[in-house]
C-alpha cells in the first residue's frame, strides 16, 4: 500500500438537496472523503443515512425531479465532475466509474438476453464488434466465474440464480475497465454463502486491476471482510473515518460505538440486545448543530449548538465529534 | 410449447363452436325461422320443402347438427337477396376488412406510441397533459359521428378526399384515421401507466448507470418491457376493434365484412349475417390466439 | 383510506366544475325532458324543413335547426337525453349488480368458481357487442330491452374483472383475518367488511361506463340494431341526417356533438371521481 499515490477520488463538500410536497433537506450533508486506487472504502451507516444518495451523486445519476446537487465537488482523476456537461458525464459512466446495484432480481432487463446487455456496454465503452465482441462477453463472464459463458451470453437473466445475476451485473460493470466501482449494497439480497464468494470475486479482481471500490452495507462482516477504510455516515454526514480494524478496535464517534455495540456478538452472553434508543432525524427537519445529539449518550450543550467540524487525528482517524476537540 | 399451442388452438374452436352454438339458438328461437332464410315471395309448398329439409320439425340438437354438417363442406346457406351462396359474399369482403382494420392499427400505434411514451418520460408536464386530454378526448368521441365530421370536412366542403368507396390510398385515409383515433385512446393510457412502472425499475437505474443515453435507456430498455401488457391488451381488444370497424366502414361505404353485416340486417339476409358473425368471430378467436402464441416471442421469461 | 383529510382536501380544489355541471345537467334534462324541450319533438312541420341553426343563418326560434321532417332538432336532442342516460342506467344497473356479485363471489370462493367465472368474463369481453345486436335485430327485433341486454352481457364482464380483483387484494389484509379467526361466516365477512371497501371502485367504475355505454347504444341505433323509431334518440338523428350532410349538416353533426360533450363531461368526472377517492386505482 504506496502512500505517495494520488486518490483516484476526491469528493469535497458534497451537498445534494432533496425535495418535495413534504418539504426539503439535505440528503447528503456536506461530505468528503477520498479513495485511492485499489482500496476498498466502505460506506456504513443505518438506511435513510444517504449512503446510497452519495453514489447516485457521485455519478450525478439523484432522481432528477426532486434531487438538486447544491455544493461540492467531485475530484476524478483531477477533474470535478459537478462541472462536467450531461454528454460528458455520460463518458465516465461504465467507463471511467461503474456501479452495481443491490437487487440482482431486478437489475437486469427481463426481455434481453445477458449477452445483448453485456454487448451493449462492450461496444459503447470498447467499440467492439462482430466476434470481437463475443469474444470479450465471454471473457468478462469467465472472469466473473460463470460456467459455460457462451451459453450465457444467449439466455435471459431469468435463467440465472441470484448470485449468478449478481455476477453478470459484475460483467457488465467491468466491460469499460473502470477505475472505480461503486457497490450499492451488492450482498444484501444474496444468501450468505453466495455472499462469501461473491466478495472473494469482487476482492480478486480489484487486485487484477487495481480498482477503488467504493462499498455501501449495513453489514459489518462484510466491513470487515471487504474493506480496507470504513466512513459511518449518519444523517447525510460522515460522522468518522477510519482503517478498518482501528474503526472495530477503538471507535471515535458515539455513533460508531453504538453501532458496533448493537451487532449481537456470538461469543459474549449479554442480557439483553443493546438498541440505539431513538430514531435517526428526519432529512426534512431543520438542523442544529450535531445530528446525532440527541441520541448521543455522551452529548454535550455544545453538540447541540455548533456542528462539530472534522478533525483529523494521529492514528489515521477522521471523526466529527466535539469530544475530540480540545 | 406445442402443448400450449395445441390447447389454445383446443380452446380457439371451442369458442368458434359456442358462437355458432349461440346464434343458431336466437335464429331458432325468432318463431318462425324459415321466415329468416326463405325469400318472402316463396310459396307455401318452398316453404313446406326447404322444413323438411332442413329439418325444423326435428329436435334441436339434430338441427345442429345438419347444420354443422353442410357447414363444414362449406355449405352456409344463400342469399335471400342476391341468391348467390353466402360464402361467395361473404369471402370476397373479407380481404377488405381486414386490410382497413390493419390500416387503422397502424394509425393507431403511429398516434399512441410516441404519445405514451412521451407522456410517461414527461410526466406531470407538458407532453403528459396533452396526452392524457388526447386520450380522455379519444375515447368520448363516437366513432360514427367523427367519420361523418371528417367526411363533412374534408369530403364535402374541401374536396380533398373521397367520401366513400374503395379505390386508391386516398379512401384508406379517413376510414383508418378515424379507426386509428378510437383504439388509440386506450392504448396511450396504459403504455403510460406501464412506461411509468417500467421506468421505476431496477434494471433501468442500471442501465443509465452504463453511461448510455437517455433515448436509449427509453425507447431500447423501457418500451420494449412496456409493450407486453399492451400487445395482450391489443389481442384482448380486437373485438372491440372489429366492432369499431363495423360503424366504420357502413359510414364511409367501405365494402367489407362489416357493411355486408349491416346491408344483411337491413334486408333481413339471415344467412348472410349469420356467415358473418360466425367469420367474424373466426378472426377474432384468430387473432387472439396468434397474440397468446406471439407472447411468448415479446416475453422470453413465457417461453420456458 | 390512507390518505390525510388535508391531503383530500387539496385534490378536491381541483373540482372540475363545468364537466360535473354538465352531469348534474343531463340528469335534470333527462327527468324533465319533456318540459324542457320548447318544441315537440315529434312534431312534424314541413313548412320548416331543414332550417340551419341560429349561428349559421337561422333564427333563435330553433337554435340548432330543423330536420327534414321540420322538427326541431334541439328539442329532438334534448327528448334523446332520455334514452341515452335511461339506457346507460339500465345497462350498469343491470349489468353492473351481476358483475359485482359474481366478482365477488369468484374472489371470495376462488378455486373453480373463481376459474369458471373469469373464463365466462373473458369470453364476453372479447365478444363484440355490436354483431350479436345485429343478430338480435333480426331475430328478434330491436328494442330498448334489447340494447340493454347486449350492454349489460359485456358490463357484467367488466365488473366482474374489476371487483374480483379488489375482493383478492382485500381477502389477505389482517381486519378479514381477524374476522375470521373471530369466526364470521363467508356472506357476512363480503357484506359487512370487503363491500364497503370496494365502494369507491365501483362508484368510479360506474360513472366511467355511463360513457361508454352512451356511445355504443348511439352506435348501435344509428346501425339501426338499437332503439327503433319514431323515439328520438342521438344515434338515430345521426343516422336519419346522413342523407342530407351536404345540404343539412347540422342533423347530423349536433347530436353526435351532444354525444361528444356528456361522454366527454362523465369520463373527466369519472377520472376526477378516482384521483380523489383512491389514486391507486390504475385499472379502473
Amino acid at each position: 500500500m504506496t502512500q505517495q499515490a494520488q486518490p483516484i477520488l476526491q469528493v469535497r463538500n458534497l451537498v445534494t438537496r432533496i425535495g418535495g410536497k413534504r418539504g426539503f433537506g439535505n440528503a447528503v450533508d456536506d461530505v468528503s472523503f477520498d479513495l485511492m486506487p485499489g482500496e476498498t472504502l466502505g460506506l456504513v451507516g443505518e438506511s435513510g443515512s444517504g449512503k446510497s444518495m452519495t453514489c447516485l451523486s457521485v455519478l450525478r445519476l439523484t432522481p432528477p425531479a426532486a434531487t438538486h446537487i447544491t455544493g461540492g465537488q467531485v475530484i476524478f482523476d483531477g477533474e470535478d465532475l459537478l462541472r462536467k456537461t450531461g454528454a460528458e458525464m455520460r463518458g465516465y459512466r461504465g467507463r471511467r466509474i461503474s456501479m452495481i446495484l443491490q437487487d440482482p432480481m431486478r437489475a437486469l432487463n427481463p426481455v434481453l438476453t445477458v449477452g445483448e446487455q453485456i454487448f451493449e456496454s462492450l461496444r459503447l465503452h470498447r467499440g467492439l464488434r462482430g466476434a470481437a465482441l463475443r469474444e470479450a462477453a465471454c471473457e468478462l463472464l469467465e472472469r466473473v466465474r460463470i460456467p459455460d459463458p457462451a451459453a450465457g451470453l444467449s439466455a435471459y437473466p431469468h435463467h440465472f440464480s441470484g448470485g449468478m445475476r449478481q455476477r453478470v451485473v459484475g460483467a457488465i460493470a467491468l466491460a469499460g475497465n473502470p477505475d472505480i466501482l461503486i457497490a450499492d449494497e451488492p450482498t444484501t439480497a444474496l444468501d450468505v454463502t453466495v455472499q462469501a464468494a461473491f466478495l472473494d470475486l469482487l476482492k480478486s479482481i480489484q487486485r487484477q486491476d487495481r480498482l477503488g471500490i467504493l462499498f455501501v452495507t449495513h453489514d459489518f462482516a462484510v466491513v470487515s471482510r471487504m474493506c480496507d477504510r470504513v466512513a459511518v455516515m449518519y444523517a447525510g454526514r460522515i460522522v468518522e473515518t477510519a482503517p478498518t480494524d482501528m474503526l472495530f478496535d477503538r471507535p471515535r464517534h458515539p455513533y460508531t460505538e453504538s453501532l458496533l455495540r448493537s451487532v449481537p456478538d456470538v461469543d459474549r452472553r449479554e442480557e439483553r440486545l443493546y438498541a440505539i434508543p431513538g430514531q435517526p432525524p428526519s432529512v426534512f427537519a431543520p438542523r442544529t448543530g450535531c445530528p446525532f445529539a440527541p441520541r448521543c449518550p455522551r452529548a454535550m450543550d455544545r453538540c447541540r449548538q455548533e456542528t462539530p467540524p472534522t478533525r483529523r487525528l494521529d492514528d489515521g482517524h477522521e471523526v466529527s465529534c466535539w469530544l475530540h476537540e480540545e | 410449447m406445442t402443448r400450449l399451442i395445441l390447447s389454445r388452438l383446443v380452446q380457439a374452436l371451442a369458442t368458434l363452436l359456442v358462437t355458432s352454438l349461440i346464434v343458431f339458438v336466437l335464429a331458432r328461437s325468432s318463431g318462425s325461422p324459415a321466415d329468416l332464410v326463405l325469400p318472402t315471395d316463396a310459396t307455401p309448398a318452398e316453404r313446406a320443402l326447404y322444413i323438411e329439409r332442413m329439418g325444423l320439425d326435428r329436435p334441436i340438437a339434430e338441427q345442429y347438427l345438419i347444420f354443422l354438417r353442410d357447414a363444414v363442406q362449406g355449405d352456409f346457406g344463400v342469399s335471400i337477396r342476391t341468391g348467390a351462396p353466402a360464402t361467395e359474399l361473404v369471402f370476397d369482403r373479407v380481404g377488405r376488412t381486414l386490410l382497413l382494420a390493419t390500416a387503422g392499427l397502424a394509425v393507431a400505434l403511429l398516434i399512441s406510441l410516441p404519445l405514451g411514451v412521451m407522456a410517461a418520460v414527461h410526466r406531470g408536464r407538458g407532453w403528459d397533459r396533452f396526452s392524457m386530454g388526447f386520450a380522455l378526448l379519444g375515447q368520448s368521441t363516437p366513432a360514427f359521428w367523427l367519420g361523418i365530421v371528417l367526411i363533412l370536412i374534408f369530403a364535402v366542403w374541401l374536396r380533398w378526399l373521397p367520401s366513400s368507396g374503395v379505390g386508391g390510398w386516398q379512401h384508406y385515409v379517413l376510414p383508418s384515421l378515424v379507426l386509428g383515433w378510437s383504439i388509440s385512446a386506450g392504448i396511450v393510457r396504459l403504455l403510460r401507466s406501464s412506461m411509468l412502472e417500467v421506468l421505476d425499475a431496477e434494471f433501468i437505474k442500471l442501465a443509465r448507470t452504463k453511461g448510455l443515453r437517455e433515448p436509449v435507456v427509453v425507447w431500447k430498455h423501457a418500451l420494449r418491457n412496456a409493450l407486453i401488457p399492451v400487445v395482450t391488451f391489443i389481442g384482448f381488444m380486437y373485438g372491440v376493434i372489429i366492432a369499431s370497424g363495423v360503424v366504420i366502414e357502413v359510414v364511409f361505404g367501405w365494402p367489407g365484412l362489416g357493411y355486408l353485416a349491416y346491408e344483411s340486417t337491413l334486408w333481413r339476409d339471415f344467412p348472410v349475417l349469420q356467415l358473418s358473425v360466425l367469420v367474424y368471430t373466426a378472426i377474432i378467436v384468430g387473432i387472439n390466439f396468434l397474440v397468446d402464441v406471439s407472447y411468448g416471442l415479446i416475453d422470453p421469461r413465457i417461453r420456458t | 383510506m390512507t390518505m390525510t383529510s388535508t391531503r383530500r382536501f387539496a385534490r378536491l380544489r381541483r373540482l372540475p366544475l363545468l364537466p360535473l355541471a354538465m352531469v348534474a345537467a343531463t340528469v335534470l334534462v333527462a327527468l324533465f325532458a319533456d318540459v324542457l324541450a320548447p318544441h315537440d319533438p315529434l312534431g312534424i312541420n314541413p313548412a320548416a324543413r331543414q332550417m340551419p341553426p341560429v349561428f349559421a343563418g337561422g333564427s333563435w326560434e330553433h337554435p340548432l335547426g330543423t330536420d327534414r321532417l321540420g322538427r326541431d332538432v334541439f328539442s329532438r336532442i334534448v327528448l334523446g337525453t332520455q334514452i341515452s342516460l335511461g339506457v346507460a342506467v339500465a345497462t350498469i344497473l343491470l349489468g353492473g349488480l351481476i358483475g359485482t356479485v359474481l366478482g365477488l363471489v369468484a374472489g371470495y370462493r376462488g378455486g373453480w368458481i373463481d376459474a369458471l367465472v373469469m373464463r365466462s368474463a373473458d369470453g364476453f369481453l372479447a365478444f363484440p357487442s355490436i354483431l350479436l345486436a345485429l343478430v338480435l335485430a333480426v331475430t328478434v327485433g330491436p328494442s330498448f330491452t334489447v340494447v340493454v341486454v347486449v350492454l349489460a352481457l359485456v358490463l357484467w364482464a367488466r365488473f366482474a374483472r374489476l371487483v374480483r380483483g379488489e375482493v383478492l387484494a382485500i381477502k389477505e389484509r389482517d381486519y378479514i383475518l381477524l374476522a375470521r379467526v373471530a369466526g364470521a361466516g363467508g356472506a357476512y365477512i363480503v357484506w359487512r367488511h370487503i363491500l364497503p371497501n370496494i365502494l369507491n371502485t365501483l362508484v368510479v367504475l360506474c360513472t366511467l361506463q355511463v360513457g361508454w355505454a352512451i356511445i355504443v347504444e348511439a352506435s348501435l341505433t344509428f346501425l339501426g340494431a338499437g332503439v327503433p323509431p319514431p323515439t328520438p334518440t342521438w344515434g338515430g338523428m345521426v343516422a336519419e341526417g346522413l342523407d342530407y350532410i351536404e345540404s343539412a349538416w347540422w342533423i347530423s353533426v349536433m347530436p353526435g356533438l351532444a354525444i361528444l360533450l356528456v361522454v366527454f363531461s362523465y369520463n373527466t368526472v369519472g377520472d376526477w371521481l378516482r384521483d380523489v377517492l383512491d389514486p391507486q386505482l390504475r385499472n379502473v
